[in-house]
C-alpha cells in the first residue's frame, strides 16, 4: 500500500510505471528525460508502459481548444518542405514510379531527397543506380535516411531524433540468411558517410534490411548486436 | 454493424491522408494541415502561452509530421492523437529550451487548468474518455489538478513546484500518488 502521507524526497527515484507516466506527461527535465528516453530504447517493458500511458491520457487531447492559426503559417511550413529538397522533381519521379515502388520506399526516396538536397534526378530511361532505406522504430521522432551508391560503395546515413544515450548507434546489414553483419557505428545526429566493406557490398540488395542497434561505443564493428534493433528499414533500389 | 460516427469518419480520413503524405503527396499534407492546424495550434498555444512561440512550434511540428508521416501506425494511436502528441512534445521542447519563457503570465489560459470538470466540445464522450474522467475525478483535488496542469501546460516538476510555490518533493508526491491511483482506477476500475 502506498504511503499517502508525507512528501517524497526530491531525488527519490520513481518506479518504472511512474517514470513512464512522467515521460509521457513531460514532467522530466532534460537529464531525467534523457535517461527515460534511453530506457525506452533499451527496455521493451518500459517502452510498452510508455505506450500504455499514452493511451490512458489520450482523451485529454480532446480538451485542447481549437485556435485558427494565421494564414502565413502554412506558407512557412510549405517553404520548409521545399528547403533542400528537389520539390517538384520528387513528385515527377513519383508519377512514373508509382506503379513500381511500394509506398514505404517512396517515403524513403522522399526522406533521401530531403537530406541530400538537389541532385540530378534519373529519368525513366536510366537504370536504377542508388539504394535507399528509411529506418524507423518505436521511438517517436527517430528516423534514419540511408542512401547507398553501389558504384562507389559509399553509404550516407542521416540520423534524426536520436535520444541521448551512453550507447552508440551501430548499423547492421541483414540479408536473407537473417545474420546481422555490422557496418560500424555512426554519428548520433546528422549525416555519417562510410565506405561499405567489400565483403558486405553484395548483401546490399533488395532482399536486405538495415537495422540499428544501440551498442557500447567501439572503434571497430561488433560481431553481434547485444540488444534488439531500435529502428529498421528495407533496402530499395530506385 | 454500428453506424460510423463523425469521429470514426474523421479518423479514417486522417489516417488515409497521413498515408498519402507519407508517399510524398503534398496536397494530402495540406489537407491534413487544414483539418488539424486549429487543434494543434491550440495545443502549442496552451503549452507556450505566447503566440509567436506557438506559431514557431506549430511550423516545427508540421515539418516533423511531414518527415515522419511514414511512421504513423493507426493500430497504435488515433491519427489526431499522433499529430497532437507531436505538437505537444514540440511545444514542450521549445518551452524548455527557451529558458525564460517557462514562467509566463497566466492571462491567456488562466481558466484552463482549473479544477472544473472537463468540458468536451463537439465530441461525444467515448468509453475511454468516460473512464479517464471518472478516474481523474476519483483523485484528491490537488492530485488531479497538478496532473491536469502538467498535461495542459507542459510543466516539468521544477516548473510546477515554482508555479504552485510548493517544495519539489511535495509536488512529486501529489503527482506520483495521483498517477498510481489513476492507473489502478483505469486498469482495474
Amino acid at each position: 500500500m502506498v504511503d499517502d502521507t508525507g512528501p517524497l524526497k526530491d531525488d527519490e527515484a520513481p518506479d518504472d510505471e511512474t517514470l513512464a507516466a512522467e515521460l509521457v506527461l513531460g514532467l522530466l527535465d532534460s537529464e531525467e528525460k534523457a535517461l527515460a528516453l534511453r530506457k525506452q530504447l533499451s527496455d521493451l517493458k518500459f517502452a510498452q508502459a510508455v505506450d500504455a500511458w499514452n493511451r490512458r491520457i489520450d482523451p485529454l487531447f480532446q480538451e485542447f481548444q481549437e485556435v485558427e492559426p494565421a494564414a502565413f503559417i502554412w506558407d512557412g511550413i510549405e517553404s520548409r518542405l521545399d528547403a533542400g529538397s528537389p520539390g517538384e522533381a520528387v513528385v515527377q519521379m513519383k508519377r512514373w514510379r508509382l506503379g513500381a515502388i511500394a509506398s514505404g520506399a517512396l517515403a524513403a526516396c522522399l526522406a533521401l531527397a530531403l537530406i541530400v538536397g538537389p541532385m540530378p534526378f534519373v529519368t525513366p530511361s536510366e537504370e536504377p543506380s542508388v539504394a535507399v532505406a528509411q529506418l524507423t522504430g518505436d521511438i517517436e521522432g527517430l528516423v534514419l535516411a540511408v542512401s547507398y551508391n553501389p558504384e562507389t560503395a559509399e553509404m550516407r546515413i542521416d540520423v534524426n531524433g536520436m535520444p541521448e544515450t551512453d550507447t552508440a548507434p551501430e548499423i547492421w546489414i541483414v540479408g536473407q540468411d537473417g545474420i546481422f553483419r555490422s557496418l560500424g557505428q555512426i554519428g548520433r545526429n546528422g549525416i555519417s558517410e562510410m565506405t561499405v566493406p567489400s565483403d558486405h557490398r553484395e548483401l546490399i540488395n533488395s532482399a536486405a534490411t538495415l537495422q540499428l542497434t544501440m551498442e557500447p561505443p567501439s572503434d571497430t564493428p561488433h560481431a553481434k548486436p547485444t540488444g534488439e534493433p531500435v529502428a529498421s528499414g528495407k533496402v530499395t533500389f530506385i | 454493424m454500428p453506424q460510423a460516427t463523425e469521429t470514426d469518419r474523421t479518423r479514417a480520413q486522417l489516417s488515409r491522408l497521413i498515408g498519402q503524405a507519407a508517399s510524398g503527396d503534398r496536397q494530402a499534407f495540406q489537407d491534413i494541415y487544414n483539418l488539424t492546424s486549429a487543434k494543434l495550434f491550440g495545443v502549442c498555444l496552451r503549452i507556450l502561452n505566447d503566440r509567436q512561440a506557438a506559431e514557431d512550434a506549430l511550423q516545427d511540428a508540421y515539418v516533423k509530421i511531414w518527415r515522419n508521416a511514414g511512421r504513423f501506425d493507426a493500430k497504435r494511436a488515433s491519427p489526431i492523437t499522433w499529430l497532437a502528441t507531436i505538437a505537444r512534445n514540440t511545444a514542450i521542447d521549445r518551452k524548455r529550451s527557451g529558458g525564460n519563457r517557462t514562467m509566463v503570465s497566466d492571462d491567456v489560459i488562466k481558466e484552463m487548468a482549473s479544477d472544473e470538470p472537463s468540458v468536451l466540445e463537439n465530441l461525444e464522450a467515448q468509453e475511454d474518455t468516460k473512464v479517464l474522467n471518472k478516474c481523474l475525478d476519483s483523485l484528491e483535488a490537488r492530485q488531479r489538478n497538478v496532473i491536469r496542469t502538467a498535461f495542459f501546460e507542459g510543466h516539468s516538476y521544477n516548473e510546477l513546484a515554482q508555479k504552485l510555490n510548493k517544495p519539489l518533493g511535495t509536488v512529486k508526491s501529489w503527482v506520483r500518488r495521483g498517477l498510481k491511483r489513476l492507473k489502478d482506477c483505469m486498469d482495474y476500475g
